[in-house]
């Protein structure tokens, strides 16, 4: 713990000093009258194409490239000063044309994103420990379809062992729909239990009409429904962690275009002479 | 209670592949099969077979890791029994989000291309508006940038080209055709001009306290001041129609000036003989001030009375030959409005020569009609005197003063009369001690009198040995001591002359121009001193 409040005062202080320089560097060149716009561009690419290099690395396990949690540091805080860079190159106000706005607005999203995934990924975590089995994302249609298989087991085995039809029509009215698919998951990601409480009420509505065999088995089948939740919630949070990515990546290398683009137009129009 | 979910271990647990490309179609079904499909997204499952005849029976030839011969086994016509267990893969989410990248640098590249590729640029790619003075020509954006005569691939080779700025300041000097012979370089001076102002600058020892960012700015390479400027440099367009293109801030001025202080109002170096000696460096916006800032109320508040110049009078006169429009001094123009804008609030000044308010009695008016018999009682032929010290005026006599006038006999036997704090007091003593009063402002009108006549050599001989550099403050206290004589006591020679051959002369009320005129600070020796 030590070492993790450690590393983060580091890392910010490193980000602080670094954004001060760039903010004074800005004002000193300006006083200078050199056309800051330029500088604070090409540094603005610079940490854009070094922050994308990250999505590379991800996909370069094998090569010797220095350990992914430093690479996530990195990025990180290259990511926030990007946006310090980003403010002092529009003149800490808002781009007027047309083209600038588009250009921004892709940023803004990339950034916001990325500010956005930095929260999921720090407060995520935490939750899926903290309810139901943690189980890889890739495996949950598996577990699904095992948890299904189960309470249908349940009901046929009572349907043929008692003589009614009672948790069958319990089953097939409140239960199948609910076991089919991941459900509740915007519930989930807002971390609220109001789907659960509610459907374990409507179970629990059901056992005045229910035998002493039938309500033994539609307890087996209630804990079958709290753990296929809590699967839900573990489908939940695990897919925003990956949904975000959706937004970042692709509108990284958008920006990308939109950057080459823009500085194409820039030096055709205004020159490169600082 | 159930058993957990997932177990790991060697035959139960795959290995997942979360960056392959695609997943098995029955994964969504809570089947995979162990293969998984190809990496061009081809299912590998073979549940059927190609039976093989060996004798007059056809066997199953499934492999073992597929599942092994099968229980039925293939017909009598030698076709296999198993029903076709392929799938149809699905992408996986690393595969639809590399999709999805794909997307968008695709639509991003027509955007660029559709919408900015035309053969003339669009009005799109703008950074935003020029200027109201502009706008009349940002129909076309080849009247100010070179790059605009072809399309987008006329840009790229543009683009390499790293004297586009200056180039295209050649058409802002189709317009602007007035600036000399020498528009791209710093005030329109020549490099010779330029490099020789710049070598005497270099040399003269005047310096001061430079604002911190210049400091830091001498870090990054120095410009050459005889290199041509693009106007772009410090006239930044397309920054909205309001924008004001001459807008600078004095740190960028300094940056190029050799001379740099910490603000005007420390260190700015002296303005000089403003603004006859030379023209100033100055530029005086006519038509701002006459059009906005005399025409907004916000302004007017700042005006005397909250009137606005009336007519070009205001500021200027004909010279005596009547043949000059001479420009008014600061002090009666731009002072009205600017003067709080220079004033040293950290340092509002130290007086170091005031006079004591002394109310001279009214002279006879033109009629030849007397003044007040009271008046005589208490009048002292004193010659002119200033009759509105003002509210700022100081109530203890400035020890610089004090200093001046420690050798004089006669102030000293005023003060000894009168007590050391007579000089707030002048007149309420004029009754009980009539000469002691009228010597202690002889003193003082005599000190003006020997500091006009002899100059530094006076302050000098009067401060004493120790304390002579005091006379030689920069800027000079005698240029300021001279000026005030010159507005308090206009006949200060005749006046001195006939006292001391035992006259007396008239004593006059000498109208001042200002309000507490008669106190000298620091501050205003300062400024006034330029």
């Amino acid at each position: 713990m030590r070492k993790l409040v450690a590393r983060r005062l580091r890392n910010l202080a490193s980000f602080i000093a670094l954004a001060a320089v760039v903010v004074v560097g800005e004002a000193v060149l300006a006083v200078q009258l050199y056309r800051t716009s330029f500088v604070t561009g090409w540094l603005l690419l610079v940490l854009i194409v070094g922050l994308t290099t990250y999505n590379i690395r991800k996909r370069l396990p094998f090569l010797p490239l220095g350990r992914s949690s430093t690479w996530l540091q990195i990025h990180i805080y290259a990511g926030l000063l990007s946006g310090v860079v980003f403010v002092s190159h529009i003149r800490y106000q808002l781009p007027n044309g047309f083209f600038e706005c588009v250009l921004a607005a892709m940023y803004l999203g990339v950034f916001l994103s990325g500010v956005t995934g930095l929260f999921l990924t720090r407060a995520i975590p935490r939750r899926l420990a903290s309810r139901g089995e943690e189980v890889i994302f890739e495996r949950i249609p598996i577990f699904l379809k095992r948890l299904r298989d189960d309470v249908e087991q349940l009901v046929f085995d009572s349907a043929s062992n008692v003589d009614s039809t009672a948790i069958p029509d319990i089953y097939l009215n409140h239960l199948k729909a609910f076991f089919e698919t991941p459900r509740n998951v915007l519930w989930h990601v807002l971390h609220s239990g109001r789907p659960r409480r509610r459907l374990l009420l409507e179970i629990n509505s059901q056992h005045r009409f229910l035998n002493a065999d039938e309500r033994s088995v539609m307890e087996s089948i209630t804990d079958l429904v709290k753990v296929k939740d809590d699967l839900d919630y573990q489908f939940a949070l695990q897919a925003t962690l990956k949904v975000w990515l959706f937004v970042h990546v692709p509108l990284t290398y958008g920006l990308l275009v939109f950057i080459v683009y823009h500085l194409i137009v820039v030096y055709a129009f205004a020159g490169g002479n600082l | 209670m159930t058993g957990p979910l997932q177990q790991f271990d060697w035959k139960s647990s795959q290995y997942e592949r979360p960056t392959r490309n695609w997943v098995c179609g029955r994964l969504c079904e809570g089947t995979p099969c162990d293969f998984g499909p190809t990496n061009r997204g081809e299912c590998q499952v073979q549940s059927t077979c190609t039976p093989e005849k060996v004798g007059d029976r056809f066997q199953c030839t499934r492999a073992a890791v597929h599942g092994g011969k099968c229980q039925n086994g293939p017909g009598p016509d030698g076709r296999c029994s198993e029903p076709d267990a392929h799938c149809q893969p699905h992408r996986s989410l690393f595969h639809k989000r590399r999709f999805a990248v794909v997307v968008c640098l695709g639509l991003s590249l027509a955007f660029c291309l559709v919408v900015f590729g035309s053969a003339a640029p669009s009005s799109l790619i703008s950074p935003g508006d020029v200027t109201l003075q502009h706008s009349s020509v940002d129909h076309d954006c080849a009247n100010c940038h070179a790059a605009a005569a072809g399309g987008f691939s006329h840009w790229a080779g543009n683009a390499l080209d790293s004297e586009v700025a200056l180039s295209d300041s050649g058409r802002c000097l189709k317009c602007h055709v007035d600036l000399g012979h020498n528009p791209l370089n710093a005030h329109g001076l020549s490099p010779k001009h330029l490099a020789e102002m710049t070598q005497r600058l270099q040399q003269s020892d005047e310096s001061s306290q430079r604002h911190g960012l210049l400091a830091l700015a001498r870090l990054a390479p120095v410009r050459e001041p005889n290199q041509p400027l693009a106007c772009a440099a410090c006239h930044h367009e397309h920054r909205g129609r309001t924008f004001d293109l001459t807008k600078m801030s004095s740190l960028q001025c300094q940056s190029c000036h050799v001379r740099q202080f910490e603000s005007f109002a420390h260190g700015h170096p002296s303005l000089g003989n403003y603004p006859y000696l030379r023209r100033t460096r100055i530029y005086f916006d006519h038509a701002r001030h006459l059009h906005q800032y005399f025409q907004d109320k916000d302004f007017k508040r700042l005006m005397p009375d909250g009137k606005s110049p009336a007519s070009c009078s205001a500021c200027h006169e004909l010279d005596v030959a009547g043949r000059q429009m001479l420009t008014l001094g600061f002090d009666r123009t731009c002072n009205k409005c600017h003067a709080d804008e220079i004033v040293d609030r950290d340092f509002p000044g130290l007086p170091f020569f005031a006079l004591p308010a002394f109310t001279v009695p009214a002279a006879p008016d033109a009629g030849g009609e007397a003044a007040p018999a009271d008046a005589d009682e208490s009048a002292i032929a004193i010659g002119d005197w200033p009759t509105n010290p003002g509210a700022t005026a100081v109530t203890a006599i400035p020890p610089f003063l004090q200093l001046l006038l420690a050798d004089d006999p006669g102030y000293q036997a005023a003060v000894k009369t009168l007590g050391p704090d007579a000089f707030s007091h002048l007149d309420r003593a004029r009754q009980a001690h009539p000469a002691a009063v009228a010597k202690y402002l002889w003193s003082i009108k005599k000190l003006m009198h020997a500091v006009v006549e002899h100059g530094d050599k006076e302050l000098e001989r009067r401060l004493g040995p120790n304390q002579k550099e005091l006379a030689r403050l920069q800027p000079s206290i005698l240029e300021s001591l001279l000026n005030v004589q010159r507005r308090w006591f206009p006949n200060l020679k005749s006046d001195v002359e006939s006292h001391e051959q035992g006259q007396s002369p008239a004593s006059k009320r000498q109208p001042v121009s200002t309000a507490g005129a008669a106190i000298v600070s620091a501050a205003e020796h300062s400024g006034s001193g330029g």
